[in-house]
């Protein structure tokens, strides 16, 4: 895996070819690319992490789709497809294409991933440039062959394969033919002229790429698999687009490779599910009603609320409704929370001694038992000011009955709850489900107002 | 390069000649024809090895002379463009210098000697000189022919010196 | 138009592509030692008395190689037994410069780019230990 200076190196080599040898237009593309390539190299390494398909990985993880490109770099589509087919003449990007469904029932379109192949790229880079050097070398040596001799002072010309006969008797100097006149070397055509530091200029020029060259030599460039790059995007897409990216004319490997992520896919959603299902089962058994109101302590069979629990369709809306009424207590302990601080207040006031013994009485009793008290006492003050008159009526004659039951068991205070069972059990033949657990709430309250009225 | 190559010389015997020597008269002529001699197609014929056939002898009409269409084998020599060859600088002057491959004569310019060596005209000897290498009469170059011309009598080529593993050698 | 045939033909003619026109890309080249053992056969009518042939024979006394006709012999064997379907050229030229390194030898005789550097550097080695011990 390239290291991140690699990877510097890698990009600064296209950029100073982009730069050297085509227009702004290109260069712009190229960036991109490079841009592009360098984040899917950067996660080329995670490999199969990719595939779970976090939306952060697709972000980066883009072979650049030429429409996308043309939007990067805002220029038409048109133009950036001629500017991408340029680069890939030239070899200097790949161009991967695929027929792909953008939508059910369409017809499957042919798109393009544009990408950089940096070890193609470095190897057509060496090639141009040692090609471009041949060039120059070799047309610098013609134009130095056939640069020849002249005469500066008739101007006759003579090339370098005629001077075998012009040399002076001393063997020192060129002699001119026609004039005696000693020869200089033709210097003064243009074409040796321009080819003298064309070489020159050449190296100097191309002194970066060469370097940079010489840097990636040094760089095992990891292969791209486009096929599978492009599966694995095409999967990130899938979880990006709800409509989903079809690809039509794909290997069977890229295929199956999809076929597993959606597995995965399915199995975290039945996890999902699961995970949904076990806190649906909490909140049920939480909601449930206790035991308590179902089954009778004393003798063990079934209270009417517990029948009408098991029993059928029937009463199934009395349960529910049941079962509501029992769901809204927790809010109106809390809604209720204020008068009962009030409650407490006023007991402080009357006696802090009296007040103190409160919680030891009740710290006797279970912690349902607390719990139920503190709804209890929430009743006093809803019965007083916000229970319509009609139904605290209808609950009077209850709680007179829940009275007599009470006088009729006095050492039933002691234990609230079978007391209260009790009571409800009495109350049931003659009242609805519903009702009876009204009963049973108010009658339980009863008592713990007197019990507090005994504390008193 | 030097080549063995079958060669055909037609000579013409004067009818003075005919007579039990006239083989070795021909062979004789056939040397003194061809040996030294140049062309475009052959290069330098430098020495005739052995005369493999001097031909039946056809008399033409109006001297008398007989036509001989001999075949002889010889080693030539022959440059090529683009033939590397060991060669032994003959003069030097500021244009360049001449080396000699046995009959070749090759003039390297100044333009295709190495830039680090210079032309030196003050030294006893005019030579191009670096700082460790130094070609002037009699050294040792190895260059190449970068091309030729064959006159009548000679051929001429220019050569380089100006790469890699060419210049003066030991 | 002779003139321009032949220039044509000049112009086609490149040792570094092995381009050595339609007259010589049969022919044995021979290498300098090769020439200098030739040359120095003893002749019965003498040897040829002219610049050409004196200068030639000058100039492969100067750059034989391998003065002796086994180490001439050995060489030539030693470079076409280790490379396959080398050019009579590139086989005479291989003697004549003795290149000490596969790239100076690829440098010098272009054409020999088309071997494995290895190969050339052991057939290089072997020439070289075979100059050394030569008498």
């Amino acid at each position: 895996m390239a290291t991140a200076e690699d990877k510097s190196v890698l990009r600064l080599l296209v950029q100073h070819v982009s730069r050297a040898f085509y227009d702004s237009k290109f260069v712009v593309v190229l960036d991109q690319l490079t841009h592009q390539d360098m984040c899917v190299r950067a996660c080329g390494g995670e490999g199969r992490v990719v595939l779970t398909g976090t939306v952060t990985v697709v972000g980066v993880f883009r072979r650049v789709k030429d429409d996308e490109l043309a939007h990067r770099v805002g220029m038409p589509s048109k133009e950036v497809q001629k500017v991408i087919a340029k680069l890939e003449a030239d070899r200097l990007v790949k161009v991967h294409r695929r027929n792909e469904i953008q939508r059910e029932g369409q017809r499957p379109m042919n798109k393009g991933y544009c990408y950089i192949d940096y070890s193609s790229f470095c190897n057509v880079v060496k090639w141009r440039i040692t090609t471009m050097r041949s060039a120059i070398d070799n047309k610098l040596r013609n134009e130095l062959d056939n640069q020849g001799y002249i005469c500066p002072n008739c101007g006759k010309y003579y090339a370098p394969l005629d001077v075998l006969h012009l040399l002076d008797p001393s063997g020192t100097a060129f002699i001119c033919e026609v004039c005696r006149h000693e020869l200089i070397n033709n210097e003064n055509a243009e074409s040796v002229q321009g080819s003298k530091d064309r070489l020159q200029r050449l190296m100097a020029q191309t002194r970066w790429i060469i370097e940079d060259l010489q840097k990636t030599d040094e760089i095992t460039i990891p292969k791209l698999n486009v096929q599978q790059w492009l599966a694995e995007h095409a999967v990130a897409k899938l979880e990006l687009d709800s409509d989903g990216l079809a690809i039509a004319g794909e290997g069977s490997t890229s295929q199956s490779n999809r076929v597993q992520i959606e597995l995965s896919l399915d199995q975290d959603d039945a996890q999902v599910k699961k995970a949904r299902e076990q806190v649906a089962d909490a909140q049920r058994q939480h909601n449930a009603l206790p035991e308590w109101h179902l089954r009778s302590t004393i003798s063990g069979d079934l209270t009417s609320l517990g029948a009408a629990t098991s029993g059928g369709a029937t009463s199934g809306t009395a349960a529910v409704h049941a079962n509501g009424s029992t769901d809204r207590k927790p809010e109106q302990n809390e809604l209720y929370a204020s008068d009962l601080d009030r409650y407490y207040a006023s007991l402080n006031t009357s006696a802090s001694e009296s007040a103190n013994r409160t919680p030891e009485t009740d710290g006797d009793e279970e912690d349902d038992d607390d719990f139920e008290e503190i709804e209890f006492m929430e009743y006093p003050a809803s019965g007083g000011g916000r229970t319509p008159a009609s139904t605290a009526d209808a609950s009077a004659g209850l709680n007179g009955h829940a009275k007599r039951g009470r006088e009729e068991d006095p050492r039933g205070v002691r234990n609230g709850r079978p007391a209260k069972q009790a009571r409800v059990e009495d109350a049931a033949p003659a009242a609805a489900a519903a009702a009876a657990a009204a009963a049973a709430a108010n009658a339980a309250e009863e008592d713990d107002e007197d019990d507090f009225e005994e504390v008193a | 390069m030097f080549f063995v190559k079958d060669l055909h010389h037609t000579i013409l015997l004067h009818p003075s000649y005919f007579g039990s020597r006239m083989h070795q008269h021909i062979e004789q002529k056939l040397h003194a024809d061809v040996e030294g001699t140049c062309s475009g197609e052959y290069g330098y014929i430098i020495a005739v090895l052995d005369v493999i056939d001097v031909g039946v002898g056809l008399v033409s009409v109006g001297n008398g002379q007989a036509e001989f269409v001999t075949t002889y084998r010889a080693i030539v020599f022959k440059p090529f463009k683009g033939e590397v060859l060991d060669s032994v600088v003959t003069s030097v002057n500021k244009m360049g210098f001449f080396a000699e491959v046995g009959p070749l004569q090759v003039f390297v310019s100044a333009h295709l000697v190495h830039p680090d060596m210079k032309y030196d005209s003050a030294a006893a000897n005019a030579c191009f000189a670096s700082a460790d290498q130094v070609i002037e009469k009699d050294t040792h170059v190895r260059l190449k022919l970068v091309g030729t011309r064959v006159d009548a009598t000679e051929i001429f080529a220019i050569g380089t010196i100006k790469e890699d593993h060419l210049g003066v050698i030991d | 138009m002779a003139l321009r045939l032949q220039q044509n033909q000049a112009e086609e003619e490149d040792a570094s592509q092995l381009k050595l026109g339609s007259e010589f890309s049969n022919d044995l080249c021979l290498s300098i030692s090769e020439v200098r053992f030739l040359l120095e056969l003893p002749r019965e009518r003498g040897a040829p008395d002219t610049q050409v042939y004196n200068k030639t024979l000058d100039y492969v006394r100067t750059f034989t190689k391998f003065p002796t006709q086994e180490s001439t012999q050995a060489v030539r064997a030693l470079i076409s037994r280790g490379i396959e379907d080398l050019a009579q050229f590139e086989t005479a030229q291989i003697a004549n410069l003795t290149p000490l390194t596969a790239d100076e030898a690829k440098s010098v005789i272009p054409t020999l780019q088309r071997y494995d550097d290895e190969v050339m550097q052991g057939i290089l080695d072997e020439m070289q230990t075979l100059r050394k011990f030569q008498t």
